[in-house]
């Protein structure tokens, strides 16, 4: 089947969805009144069946159209604001032969898209949003973000079939609707049940059509911005997901439970992308795309296939700029943090700011105090002390090591005696006090934590300071000693009663 | 449990009552002394009429073989080292008694070694304590384990058991090096690699070493056979290999290819019928019928070959080596399972079932 004809079919297959929605209303009422004025006993029975789903059908079709109140993601940003920017979506939008957003918002998120206000499931277009991420912005050339956008708005253009640009705006808000209907009545859920599966021949029906408009939006982004800015773009989207998700775990967040967030978010983000850590896993990535699975509906084949498919166009750019897409804004920065924040739950604005170096400490530190909780509780209730640094090595020195150690440390054998109890507490008890130390240190001010890109943690101090290991190793042992340790804390200038805080 | 090798559907019902009369009692069903879990699970026999010893007279507890030995664990478990320290000393050039001491001291150790500390203080370089205190670490590495399959072994026992045996190993190789003579540490290194994972051919080298020191020591041929088990590091097939040779070194290990038959059983029964094993078990019985049972080694020996003589269906024989035997259960097969004594019971029964009635004695006499 050709395409036309097929979008053609579609939207057919649409209007007919309000065609057999009102018939049958119109069938059921009509055979209602017919059995009132011929069978009026037999009409009042049927009423109970047949008014409930008259009622839902009609509340379906009614309810389709109920615009969401949902908050729409993203900082709004108008053409006063940002002119290059909004320009070049114009400029795009002509070339394309569609109609220009009447919206456009930056979100924190490795993507761009459209989103559309429709009537009659997409048979009427009333409001355009186009999302463009941030991450894309500061990552990309002008022409690569280019590609990318022509690419979206290129797969609702209207300039080749009018037809198709229907389809694709149907498909966008048949998916919404079918995910938000009632199901509260069994005769709403039986209408819901209709409407589901007609959607679902719909989507069927209409996929064909949706792979060639991304075929074509593939294409004309390449035919825009040329072949290899097209698909270096694809090239880098994965790179940038995988950037960005680092981003946002392990370092964003990573003191957000102590009540902290960096001062600037793309600064950090720009250090991590060009970071030497990173570099090789990046460019892993980057040669070999991989892209996950996006539900059944979505049209888009494979990234490899897509790659090679504009590759094989040796498209020429037309005339457009190729300096990174980041100089298209003014004063980008405040922008796009609040893109960020904007992403963050509500309470983001109470968090205490930092610079980076100080966030990745606090976080590092906020990890390892979690880690040494388990042997102050224990050390606390072994000796009934304080949970601090003397309580633990307190009960070293009394010989409680198999006593303060987790519940873990429990031997395979029925037979074990108390050594093999004590071996198996020493390895946590060591490590759990070397953090504390650790902590003590740090608290103290002659250490700190530092992060690399990566999310690797590297304790930094003075090494003379905190060369304790041999301390440590006494401290554990069977006869502990923890006087060695004690003094070296003590000339170190360490409070032996310390016990960190969150 | 025991239960498991006899869970027949014929013995349920007795499995029913045990559980019931351990419920009478008030105890837990394993907590149920073995002659009586015996008495109901097992079919009746009259093992006097084939001479040999009452079920009630048969125990997992070893003679003492060696009084001075026996003399010196109680010093230890009272806290005294010096005596320890001394048979140990003592025991150097005997390699198969000095083996038996350090294990049994190291066993001790791994349970409590503040003796061993103390004995480390007052004798800062005494050679003779790092022998034992390597075994020591090997015998904790075991207990830190234990015995349950790898899947109900938890992650903090796996990583106990290797970091301790990592110490053993460098606590035996230090041994090593202040008794250049002495295959006791070669025999741990050995035990280590099976625990450690060592390499075939880190294992040779190993194994070169214990035999240029004592080409036939005990401990060190039987711990080298499990490292050649398929559930270590090798195979059924090197595990009787290894076996094989040993036999053909000397008589002393000809029970050697049986052992590797029964850690084949369960994937490989046939190897108890293969000619080797056959010769293997001729060359054993022909040794062992100038031995009593005086000794452990003699035992785990004898323990085999009945196993072999039940498993080639050589009834009347087992008899009569189960008769030299006598009611000692303390020794292999039956220390592999949980309650040896009610698995010497059970194929002691087995063995009586099948005999002959040649295989019964003093009927001529009455």
């Amino acid at each position: 089947m050709r395409a036309s004809l097929r979008a053609a079919g579609a939207v057919a297959l649409l209007v007919n969805y309000y065609v057999l929605t009102i018939g049958l209303v119109c069938a059921i009422l009509f055979v209602e009144v017919y059995a009132l004025i011929n069978r009026p006993v037999a009409a009042v029975q049927l009423a109970f069946l047949a008014l409930p789903v008259a009622y839902a059908l009609v509340h379906l079709l009614v309810s389709l159209e109920r615009r969401g109140h949902d908050e729409v993601p993203g900082v709004p940003v108008t053409a006063a604001e940002q002119p290059a920017l909004w320009e070049l979506v114009q400029r795009l939008s002509a070339d394309l032969g569609t109609r220009p957003p009447d919206e456009l918002r930056v979100v924190a998120v490795v993507n761009s898209g459209i989103s559309e206000d429709t009537r009659f499931l997409g048979l009427s277009v009333r409001h355009r949003r186009l999302f463009i991420g941030a991450p894309l912005l500061t990552t990309l050339t002008e022409k690569q973000l280019l590609a990318v956008l022509a690419t979206e708005l290129g797969y609702y253009a209207q300039k080749y079939s009018r037809l198709a640009a229907v389809v694709i705006s149907a498909r966008g808000a048949v998916l919404r609707a079918g995910s938000a209907l009632a199901t509260d009545r069994w005769f709403k859920r039986l209408a819901t049940k209709l409407f589901r599966g007609y959607a679902t021949l719909f989507l069927r029906f209409s996929q064909p059509v949706a792979r060639a408009r991304q075929r074509a939006a593939d294409a004309h982004a390449a035919r825009l911005a040329g072949s290899s800015a097209a698909s270096s773009a694809l090239r880098e989207l994965p790179v940038i997901d995988a950037a960005w998700d680092l981003f946002t775990n392990r370092h964003l967040t990573v003191a957000w439970d102590n009540g902290y967030l960096p001062t600037t978010f793309f600064e950090g983000f720009a250090h991590l992308r060009t970071s030497p850590e990173l570099h090789a896993e990046l460019e892993e990535l980057r040669q070999h795309p991989t892209d996950p699975d996006r539900g059944p509906h979505d049209p888009y084949p494979p990234l490899p296939d897509r790659i090679a498919a504009i590759d094989a166009l040796h498209a020429e750019p037309e005339s457009w700029g190729d300096r990174p897409a980041l100089e298209l804004l003014d004063d980008p920065m405040p922008l796009l943090d609040a893109s960020v924040l904007d992403a963050l739950v509500d309470d983001a604005g109470t968090k205490e700011r930092v610079d980076w170096a100080t966030l990745g400490h606090i976080g590092a530190r906020a990890r390892v105090v979690r880690g040494t909780e388990r042997l102050l509780t224990a050390a606390a209730t072994a000796t009934g002390g304080p949970p601090s640094l003397t309580t633990v090595l307190d009960a070293l020195d009394a010989g409680l090591l198999a006593e303060i150690g987790p519940d873990s440390s429990v031997p395979g054998s029925p037979t074990a005696g108390p050594r093999a109890r004590r071996a198996m507490a020493r390895t946590e008890v060591h490590a759990e006090l070397s953090a504390l130390l650790a902590l003590a240190f740090s608290d103290a001010g002659l250490a700190h934590w530092q992060v690399d890109w990566l999310g690797r943690t590297t304790f930094v101090t003075a090494a003379d300071d905190f060369d304790l290991a041999d301390h440590l190793d006494e401290a554990v042992a069977d006869q502990a000693d923890t006087q060695p340790l004690r003094h070296a804390l003590a000339s170190a200038g360490i409070a032996l009663d310390y016990r960190p805080t969150r | 449990m025991v239960f498991s090798l006899l869970f027949k559907p014929k013995q349920a019902l007795s499995v029913i009552r045990l559980m019931r009369e351990a419920k009478r009692r008030g105890v837990e069903v394993e907590e149920l002394p073995t002659e009586l879990v015996a008495a109901f699970l097992l079919p009746k026999t009259r093992p006097e009429r084939f001479g040999l010893v009452p079920d009630a007279d048969v125990t997992a507890d070893p003679p003492v073989e060696d009084p001075a030995l026996e003399a010196v664990r109680a010093d230890v478990r009272a806290g005294h080292w010096e005596n320890a320290a001394d048979l140990t000393a003592a025991s150097y050039g005997t390699w198969d008694r000095r083996q038996r001491i350090a294990w049994a001291l190291a066993d001790l150790a791994a349970k409590d070694d503040a003796w061993l500390t103390t004995w480390h203080t007052a004798r800062p370089n005494d050679p003779h304590r790092s022998v034992v205190h390597a075994l020591s670490l090997v015998s904790l590495a075991w207990d830190i384990r234990g015995s349950a399959r790898a899947t109900d072994t938890t992650h903090a026992q796996f990583e106990g058991f290797h970091r301790t045996l990592a110490e053993a190993r460098d606590a035996a190789r230090a041994a090593a090096a202040v008794l250049p003579d002495d295959p006791t540490p070669w025999s741990t290194l050995i035990t280590t690699a099976r625990g450690l994972g060592a390499s075939h051919d880190d294992f040779r080298t190993l194994w070169s070493e214990l035999v240029a020191r004592d080409p036939l020591h005990h401990d060190g041929h039987q711990q080298a056979l499990q490292y050649w088990c398929a559930k270590w590091r090798g195979s059924n097939e090197m595990a009787l290999g290894f076996a094989l040779d040993a036999a053909d070194t000397s008589p002393r290990f000809a029970a050697l290819p049986l052992q590797a038959a029964l850690e084949a059983e369960d994937t490989d029964p046939s190897l108890w019928k293969t000619p080797e094993v056959g010769r293997a078990l001729e060359v054993l019985l022909e040794r062992l019928a100038d031995e009593g049972a005086d000794t452990v080694a003699v035992r785990d020996d004898r323990g085999y070959a009945i196993l072999a003589l039940l498993r080639l269906r050589r009834f009347d024989e087992a008899v009569a080596q189960f008769r030299v035997l006598g009611g000692y259960a303390d020794a292999a097969p039956w220390n592999y399972f949980e309650m040896p004594v009610l698995s010497f019971l059970s194929l002691r029964g087995d063995a009586m079932k099948g005999a002959s009635r040649a295989a019964r004695v003093g009927r001529s006499g009455r």
